[in-house]
């Protein structure tokens, strides 16, 4: 007989084990949450060679390296800790060995989830020496709430319990032996900058410290001591009184308050956008206007962060106000602030004065001629409270006019200000003894805190990232500041490689091998791809051929990538992390490990590949007949360029099959190109440059160029669009609840009052938006005959009124917004390239169990998980955009200071430019050659005609010259290095029609 | 379950005969052995099981909080109480589905009725003013009937609602600042009724004691045979009785002493003169406040057990 015993728990022990709590739920339910929990006697303590416990890790006898404790110490570190000094944990001289609490890792997790991130992958990577102890689940150490104690009390006592019982549990273990030596028992030292929590625990007879006095016990303490955030901890010896300066900024409401107030309509909630023109102001865009509510001046702005998630309160409608039409940087107004004692007053008033003065031009002007159209006016009103910080790390240069002493051999701490490479952020306020060393550096500085009474955050230095300018600074500090993960895979990520590595292969045909399984042989098929010159991750290719009933077959082949990355396994969590792989000037962050994306799953010609397969049956009028997707396996017969396809195609003397089948695609890509457009379709433009690199070695830049566009784009183009609206449609049909596909929004009308109103009066063309087919119509009626690119720099700034395309889930949002905009497409997806983006891999997943070749991983079956991972995916490609974006600006920037000083000599780069924008002091240009823009600053007044987008000026020779937006002017472009941050800045200035140098 | 005519005049002639005679000795007036435990359902605001002889009800008390426009537009700004019962198939392996929803629904009608006198709703109900209030969800399963299943229904809800606690909340609001431009013109919390939503005080925290717990009712079933009546009839004794009379009282500590209320009385069976009813409304009075007094009694020890439990495991 078996013997069966049930051990049920008595009625008693409910008080220890019944975790019971309270929650509201977003739609104001109350719920009430039980969780159950198990106490054991066999959590390990984690100590190496423990009596008792099994599978330590922690170094027996503790580290000696702290001067107090020369027995050896272990550190348990407070929820604080990890909340405010992550950093300082993070740093590799921090080496002490760490017995983290299951209760602080909680708290961690409730109190901020960046954060709490941070700490897993800290406690994962190996690195450190960390053990984390369950003290929740062993007897000795899991407490029960008493009666009136708050949560926060709860965790405290339950973090000194741990503590307490850590230190019996080493005498214990180690006990006195007679006739051996008495055992060395190293100290389990909690540290916490709770004053009142180490009072409690001096009182319970518990080591303890603060994150200071510890770090100053510890023999490098020179390299910690800057990482040590600011805190309004006490003891913080340079934590200056502040009464005595004035309050700047008013006080947040509390969090409850805020909610009650978004909740009945009188607050707004949004994500704070600092304007990168002006710094006194920003806007917040909220769902109740049409237009963002804009907030001016400091008190307003009420020391929010690019990209805080704020609640703002509106003014009545009699004040708002217009956004103002002037540049205003703070480099130049705030240049005689002083770090140290920034709340001076008279300094203060100086600084007020200025700013004021900087707010109010522009403003008087309009109060004067005060009736200005209502439509220009928006909401305007001020920030009452934050709901999210967003703040993180950011690359700053140290502002060298902030140093008190430049001596290299200073070592006293000083305060100083970083400046943001973003200009949307403030400066930031750091004190560091490292100062005249980090002076030219990049270095990365995480704000703290800003209070009340601070002009400016607080923040800490993190690390330096090297010279400014080094390419390798550059690249890094590009990457951190879109937040871009370029870290390399880890060993856990490869270790989902297949085992052969590079040898591995398609598996020889047999019926026994799962990788032939419901595969097609496609193998003799005319299959070739074409790509960019130079491309390693070749992920589409395609065939095309004549049917004997006079229809076209075509395929698109995509590389098999679900086949590697399967699901929910290491790899797939870090690609999903990932988002997208992203490319720079110069190199490449790969979104899954190379071995998959340059061999592997690389449709390389020439080569067997495992592939996902979409085929047509199309009429040559490129019709569909009928549409089927399988696995299959494929073996590319050629990798062409766009260019070498190109002539191929062109070359009337070639005549080989797969020629044909290039013409074959180009003829149906052309029909389809058309189709799209009368249903349509948007022709849109982004300036787009190719940076010429001298050589692969030295990758300096030698010159910008604009980057051509030949058919063969366009064909693949087509191909690649037919394919995902193929694979959208099904995967929508067979999973309406989470298929993954992409959509973009049709912009709302009011983005185009501005440019319809810039061409009514500059050129009398008028821009019909009423749909993406009208705009299309209309966008081709706006050429200037005397200028071939102005219906592209048109195009340009219509894109930019536009939303951003998005991947979205489709149980989330309702069918009718599921269209693409853009293409004119009622449904879309992406599919084509799952090497390089990780929504890709998601539909082939879910196209692969839509074809029943295999079941569906229950993962993409739950909406609420599929919307978490494309929110990351889609931030991941905006961030992805950008950082693109801002490598090729700054080679841009490498290649005209080359152009500038080539043979030698300083010359001047001329380009033709055309003003896009037009301020009360300066032109916002765009140059397209180099596809940068800039603004032209002028000194002195001008007369300038807000309403006609016009302004004149007169230069010093007496010439009269009116510029408006659209017009051609030529520009000086130089790079000018600041003085004070280093940065590499491009400069502009007029040099027709009028030259503006010295205006 | 069906019984035979004689067995019913053999327990009716025990019940008459002097001095009477119970199947399980009892006196006419004994109640067989109650079990009353609280807190049974962690997952509940508050529960109760209360067993007595063959019979055993479990009850478990929900706090939801409703809104003003709710979907059924039945919002109560001073909260409300909705009372089911569900008799289980396992109670009544004779009964058929259709039998035993019409059993759950006389039940929970009688149950209703008494509940939804707005003289018995707790006063603290009340979330944000007249916006949001709780609503009190009393759910009953009758586990077992081994007869007096009303007078066990009644006592165990009232020790769930005993037992149930309602989350302390804390009303919030935003009021605009009055004077724009002035900064320190900002008036932030106000406890007035212009409270827009609400915030649970302590997560933690059980909350607060429904008002007036004590003046939850109670129900006596006097069981009526020619002269005598009798109390706590098993199945078979009250088949034997010729009529039943519930009286359904309140009690509170100041009608302790005094006269308690009434909230109900129910007749079923014979044709009876009223005045009859006059003649045991004393009676069952003073068992109703002997039932009372002891529930109260053990009510309080399982609470105070409950929180030295607690203390005790520090």
């Amino acid at each position: 007989m078996v013997d069966i015993t049930i051990r049920k728990r008595p009625y008693a022990d409910a008080v220890v084990t019944q975790r019971k709590f309270l929650k509201k739920t977003a739609r104001g339910k109350v719920v009430k949450i039980l969780r159950e929990r198990y106490l054991r006697d066999d959590v390990a303590c984690g100590i190496e060679n423990c009596r008792e416990c099994d599978g330590g890790s922690l170094p027996f006898s503790g580290v000696a390296s702290h001067k107090d404790y020369p027995q050896g110490h272990f550190l348990l570190p407070d929820t604080n800790v990890f909340l405010h000094q992550m950093d300082l944990i993070e740093s590799p001289h921090f080496t002490s060995p760490l017995i983290i609490l299951q209760t602080v890792v909680e708290e961690v997790r409730h109190r901020s989830l960046p954060l709490h991130s941070r700490l897993k992958a800290l406690i994962t990577s190996g690195d450190k020496k960390i053990w984390t102890f369950y003290n929740e689940f062993r007897s000795q150490t899991a407490v029960v709430r008493e009666d009136e104690e708050s949560p926060n009390d709860r965790n405290d006592r339950s973090i000194r319990k741990a503590t307490a019982w850590y230190n019996t549990h080493l005498e214990l273990t180690r006990p006195v032996r007679r006739g051996q030596p008495k055992p060395v028992i190293p100290t389990i030292i909690l540290m916490t900058d709770d004053a009142a929590n180490r009072q409690k625990a001096k009182e319970e007879g518990i080591p303890c410290h603060s994150t200071r006095s510890y770090i100053e016990g510890l023999s490098n303490f020179d390299d910690l001591s800057d990482l040590l955030a600011a805190t309004d901890s006490n003891d913080l010896p340079e934590a200056t009184a502040s009464s005595r300066n004035v309050t700047l900024y008013s006080d947040y409401l509390p969090m409850s308050t805020l909610v009650a107030g978004v909740k009945g309509g009188q607050l707004h909630q949004g994500h704070f956008n600092a304007n990168q023109y002006n710094y006194l102001e920003g806007s917040v865009p909220v769902p109740a206007f049409s237009k963002p509510v804009l907030l001016l001046g400091r008190e307003n702005m009420n020391r929010a962060v690019q990209g805080d998630v704020v609640v703002v309160e509106v003014f009545p409608e009699t004040e708002w106000k217009a956004p103002t039409d002037e540049v205003v940087d703070q480099d130049s107004t705030l240049k005689n602030d002083d770090p140290d004692n920034s709340g001076d007053e008279e300094e203060d008033a100086e600084i007020d004065a200025e700013e004021a003065k900087a707010l109010g031009r522009g403003r008087q002007e309009k109060t004067q001629s005060s009736v200005k159209p209502s439509s220009e006016r928006q909401p305007t009103g001020r920030i009452v409270g934050i709901i999210k910080r967003n703040w993180r790390a950011y690359v700053c240069h140290i502002d060298g006019g902030s140093l008190s002493s430049t001596l290299s051999t200073s070592l006293s701490q000083q305060s100083v200000f970083a400046i943001p490479v973003s200009r949307l952020l403030p400066r930031i306020r750091l004190r560091t003894r490292q100062a005249p060393t980090l002076l030219g550096q990049k270095i990365l500085v995480t704000i703290d805190r800003w209070d009340l009474t601070s002009r400016y955050p607080e923040g800490h230095f993190v690390r330096a990232l090297g010279r400014a300018e080094s390419k390798e600074a550059e690249q890094e500090s590009l990457l951190l500041e879109y937040e871009v993960p370029y870290r390399p895979f880890g060993k856990a990520i490869l270790d989902c490689l297949p085992p052969e590595g590079d040898s591995w292969v398609v598996p020889p045909k047999s019926s026994t091998s799962p990788d032939w399984q419901n595969r097609e042989d496609l193998r003799d098929l005319l299959i070739c791809s074409i790509d960019p010159p130079g491309c390693q991750d070749i992920d589409d290719a395609l065939h095309a051929r004549m049917l004997p009933n006079g229809n076209i077959e075509a395929g698109v082949h995509i590389a098999d990538v679900s086949r590697f990355v399967l699901p929910d396994n290491p790899m797939d969590s870090e690609a999903a992390a990932r988002g997208t792989t992203v490319y720079l000037v110069d190199n490449r962050i790969d979104m899954l490990p190379s071995l998959l994306g340059t061999n592997l799953c690389s449709l390389r010609p020439h080569v067997e590949r495992l592939a996902f397969s979409a085929i047509w049956e199309l009429t040559p009028e490129a019709k569909i007949v009928q549409t089927r997707f399988t696995k299959s396996v494929i073996a590319s017969k050629a990798a062409f360029t766009y260019e070498e396809a190109q002539i191929r195609k062109d070359d009337p003397h070639r005549d080989d099959d797969l020629t044909k089948s290039i013409r074959l695609l180009n003829s149906l890509a052309l029909k389809l190109k058309a189709a799209r457009m009368a249903a349509g379709a948007l022709n849109l433009a982004s300036p787009e440059v190719k940076i010429h690199l001298d050589s692969a070695e030295s990758s300096d830049p030698i010159d910008v160029e604009q980057k051509e566009m030949r058919e063969t784009n366009s064909l693949v183009e087509e191909f690649m669009l037919l394919a995902n609206i193929s694979v959208a449609q099904k995967i929508q049909e067979s999973f309406p609840q989470t298929a993954v596909l992409r959509r973009h929004l049709p912009p709302p009308r009011t983005n185009f009052e501005k440019l319809q109103d810039i061409l009514q009066k500059r050129r009398g063309m008028t821009l019909d938006v009423s749909s993406s087919g009208a705009l299309a119509d209309s966008l081709d009626q706006c050429v200037d005959p005397n200028e071939p690119a102005f219906n592209t720099l048109v195009r340009i700034m219509a894109t930019r009124c536009m939303l951003s395309a998005e991947y979205f889930c489709s149980g989330s949002v309702s069918k009718d917004t599921f269209g693409h905009y853009g293409l004119a497409s009622p449904i879309y997806t992406h599919f084509t390239s799952p090497i390089r983006r990780y929504a890709d891999v998601l539909a082939h997943r879910q196209l692969a169990a839509a074809i029943g070749y295999q079941s569906l991983h229950p993962s993409l079956h739950s909406k609420q998980h599929v919307e978490t991972i494309l929110t990351n995916v889609n931030r991941r490609h905006r961030m992805a955009q950008m950082a693109g974006r801002a490598s090729v600006e700054f080679y841009v920037g490498l290649a005209l200071k080359a152009r500038g000083t080539r043979d030698g000599k300083a010359t001047e780069v001329q380009e033709e430019a055309f003003v896009i924008k037009v301020f009360r002091n300066g032109v916002g240009v765009f140059v397209s050659k180099l596809g940068i823009e800039g603004v032209v600053m002028f000194k002195n007044d001008h007369k300038f005609d807000p309403d006609a987008y016009t302004i004149s000026l007169t230069s010093s020779a007496g010439k009269e010259a009116t510029i408006a937006v659209f017009d051609r002017v030529t520009v000086s472009i130089s790079v000018e290095k600041d003085k004070n941050t280093q940065r590499g800045k491009v400069a502009m200035s007029l040099i027709s029609p009028v030259n503006t140098t010295g205006l | 379950m069906s019984t035979s005519k004689s067995e019913q005049s053999y327990t009716a002639q025990g019940l008459i005969s002097n001095p009477p005679l119970r199947s399980d000795g009892r006196s006419l007036l004994d109640y067989r052995p109650i079990c009353m435990s609280t807190g049974v359902y962690p997952q509940a605001n508050g529960s109760a099981k209360v067993e007595c002889g063959g019979s055993e009800v479990v009850v478990g008390v929900m706090c939801e909080i409703d809104h003003e426009g709710n979907e059924d537009h039945s919002f109560s700004a001073n909260g409300r109480i909705k009372c089911n019962v569900l008799c289980t198939p396992s109670a009544y392996p004779a009964h058929s589905p259709p039998a035993l929803d019409d059993l759950s629904y006389d039940l929970s009608v009688i149950l209703s009725d008494v509940y939804s006198d707005p003289g018995l709703l707790p006063s603290n109900l009340v979330v944000v003013p007249g916006r949001k209030s709780w609503t009190i969800h009393i759910d009953a399963l009758v586990t077992a009937d081994g007869g007096n299943l009303l007078d066990v229904l009644f006592l165990a809800v009232r020790a769930a609602l005993w037992n149930c606690r309602v989350p302390s909340t804390k009303n919030i609001e935003y009021k605009g600042s009055s004077q724009l431009g002035n900064e320190s013109a900002f008036v932030t919390q106000h406890r007035t009724s212009h409270a827009a939503d609400f915030e649970i005080k302590d997560f933690w925290e059980d909350g607060e004691s429904l008002a007036n717990r004590e003046t939850f009712p109670i129900a006596i079933t006097l069981n009526l045979l020619s002269s005598i009546h009798f109390l706590d009839a098993t199945h078979l004794e009250s088949m034997a009785a010729q009529s039943r009379l519930i009286f359904i009282y309140s009690f509170s500590q100041s009608t302790l002493e005094g006269n308690p209320t009434i909230r109900g009385i129910k007749y079923f069976g014979e044709a009876m003169p009223l005045k009859n009813v006059h003649t045991h409304m004393p009676n069952a009075q003073n068992y109703a406040r002997e039932l009372y007094s002891s529930s109260q009694m053990q009510l309080g020890v399982e609470e105070s057990s409950r929180r030295q439990g607690r203390v005790a495991w520090r």
